[in-house]
């Protein structure tokens, strides 16, 4: 299932198209593989890539500003890959991009896109904690409980088989004891044509994954590095920017695009989602209406340790229809979030005729994500 | 940005532009730290004070103090919250630099900066022990730290503050020192200890 992000920010707009593994929504995770991205920065800047691109961009961007901040030295220049940032003075900054396009960046726009950046790979880092969470929610399970499991599996076959050995010659003493001079077959001899074979066709397709906890491991996505120094750069990305494949022309106003391959069904038993599986544009403003209201408001409590993840579904109106914690501790930490109460306004109104779904994450480093979900 | 400062004395002074920029106080630091739990290391305005006052650039004789490396921690936390918190006069300080250069002006020209740099300059003057620095450099400071505070204020700013901190304590290749740490006696560092040295 795919989605597309968007973070924004006063001078740069990143929108990526992330894979949510199948089960990852069950264990209120996040997405945990970009597929491709459109970064803009101010009027001159539009780049887009690979999940590659987008991970040799992010930890160009931190280590540049890691050896910026760290002695203040002019110019400061990192190379990752092929991106390299060079400082010209505090103020302005290079940005010399894969196909050979340098930006000269003011800092408010440097700014900017560390911020985007920042917000997307606190997306992408719950990875080794989602590993680590089924692997210990594995080994909670008791040992009578996997022998048991076991057992079962095996009786389970076992009765399968016999099934399928025995079932045949029942069937056969029904069929037997009736006329056993009739034509084997009653149907009528012209088969139905493939016609109509399409409209079976768009049956949720199944999953593409196992959720198998080792599926998990071999991603390519490397999760979020540990503070400093320089990783060896990945090898050329596979897709260069050559000719952007061409953009719908309403895109970026478009926070969440319809899933490309079609959503299974199965996923979400979230009863609200099944009204909603139209597509339904939501608005960039009131993705950053909702955003400043959190912004302004989300003050951690001190014990919190990790992130609150809600579901928000908005009214045309503009007003709070429901929130839903989706993890344990957005339960646990509701009342000391700046939710509001039901019918309170969150956003100006936005037209139509439906709710839209947002998805809150209230981080306890006081930041807050708000992006479109379908 | 004086580089190759213990970080007492880095903290202090990112807490010293603060107050600068954005008439950040004790009262608003406690506050915070009680928010976040950290009471323990700032209960009061007279642990706050003890904690800036080890600085080794401060005036009088506190600066020995030692600041081991939860309080560190809980600071240089306090710190990126602030940031984030005054993000937007932050902002809008850089947006006005950004503007008087593209027109060729000094920065000390707007009022926004001019008196942020004029507050800083006056703070570190009355505070620190080296205040014969010339107003210039100290201009050059105070901008280097709003730099700084502004990256601190991004959502990653608690992680690159400390790690600036820890990269800060170790000696750059061509440095912009403006103030000389005081001299350590070399006898303290010498001293055997069960411990390893939690001073930072």
């Amino acid at each position: 299932m795919s989605t597309t992000l968007s973070y924004s920010q006063p001078t740069c707009q990143l929108d990526v198209a992330a894979e949510f593994l199948p089960f990852s929504q069950k264990l209120r995770r996040a997405p945990v593989r970009s597929l491709h991205f459109t970064l803009a920065v101010a009027e001159k800047l539009s780049f887009e890539g690979n999940d590659r691109q987008l991970y040799q961009l992010k930890t160009l961007v931190n280590e540049y500003i890691e050896a910026f901040l760290s002695h203040h030295q002019t110019p400061t220049e990192v190379t990752i890959d092929s991106f390299v940032l060079r400082s010209r003075s505090p103020l302005e900054h290079e940005l010399h991009l894969p196909d050979g396009r340098v930006v000269l960046l003011q800092l408010t726009e440097l700014y900017d896109l560390v911020t985007v950046l920042d917000d997307w790979s606190a997306v992408m880092e719950p990875l080794p904690e989602l590993v680590e969470r089924a692997q210990s929610i594995l080994a909670q399970i008791p040992i009578w409980a996997k022998s048991a499991a076991v057992a079962v599996g095996v009786v389970a076959a076992f009765t399968l088989v016999t099934q399928r050995w025995l079932m045949p010659p029942a069937s056969m003493v029904v069929t037997s004891g009736e006329e056993p001079n009739l034509p084997p077959l009653a149907m009528p001899s012209p088969l139905p044509e493939p016609a109509e074979t399409p409209q079976l066709a768009p049956l949720p397709s199944p999953p593409p994954a196992a959720p198998e906890t080792s599926t998990l491991v071999p991603l390519p996505s490397p999760p979020e590095m540990p503070p400093p120094r320089i990783v060896p750069a990945p090898p050329p990305p596979p897709v260069a920017q050559k000719a952007p494949p061409p953009q719908p022309p309403d895109q970026n106003n478009v926070v969440v695009q319809a899933p490309a391959d079609g959503a299974p069904a199965g996923i979400e038993p979230d009863p609200i989602i099944t009204p909603l599986a139209e597509t339904t544009p939501i608005p960039a403003i009131t993705l950053r209406e909702v955003k400043t209201y959190f912004q302004d408001r989300w003050r951690p409590p001190a014990s919190l340790d990790t992130s609150l993840e809600y579901r928000i579904v908005l009214n045309p109106d503009g007003t709070l229809a429901q929130a839903l914690p989706l993890n344990g501790a957005a339960v646990r930490f509701i009342d000391r979030t700046p939710i509001p109460l039901r019918e309170s306004p969150l956003a100006s109104p936005f037209g139509g005729d439906r709710p839209i779904l947002l998805r809150l994450v209230l981080m306890p480093s006081g930041s807050v994500q708000v992006f479109g979900e379908n | 940005m004086a580089s190759s400062l213990p970080i007492k004395a880095q903290i202090d002074l990112i807490l010293l532009s603060l107050e600068a920029l954005a008439q950040v106080g004790s009262a608003e630091i406690l506050t915070l730290a009680e928010a976040m739990g950290f009471e323990a290391y700032l209960p009061d305005r007279v642990g706050l004070w003890r904690l800036r006052q080890s600085s080794p650039l401060r005036r009088g004789r506190h600066g020995r103090r030692k600041l081991d490396v939860d309080e560190a921690r809980a600071l240089a936390l306090i710190c990126s919250r602030l940031a984030q918190q005054h993000q937007q006069t932050i902002r809008t300080a850089i947006e006005r630099w950004q503007q008087q250069t593209s027109q060729g002006r000094p920065p000390h020209l707007e009022p926004i900066l001019g008196d942020y740099i004029d507050r800083f300059t006056s703070l570190y003057q009355e505070r620190m022990a080296d205040n014969s620095s010339d107003g210039s450099k100290l201009a050059q400071l105070a901008l280097d730290l709003l730099v700084d505070l502004f990256f601190y204020s991004t959502p990653q700013g608690a992680r690159r503050l400390w790690i600036t901190l820890l990269e800060r304590t170790t000696p750059a290749p061509p440095s912009l020192s403006l103030v000389e740490p005081e001299p350590v006696p070399a006898s303290a560092l010498e001293l055997p200890t069960l411990f390893p040295p939690s001073d930072v």
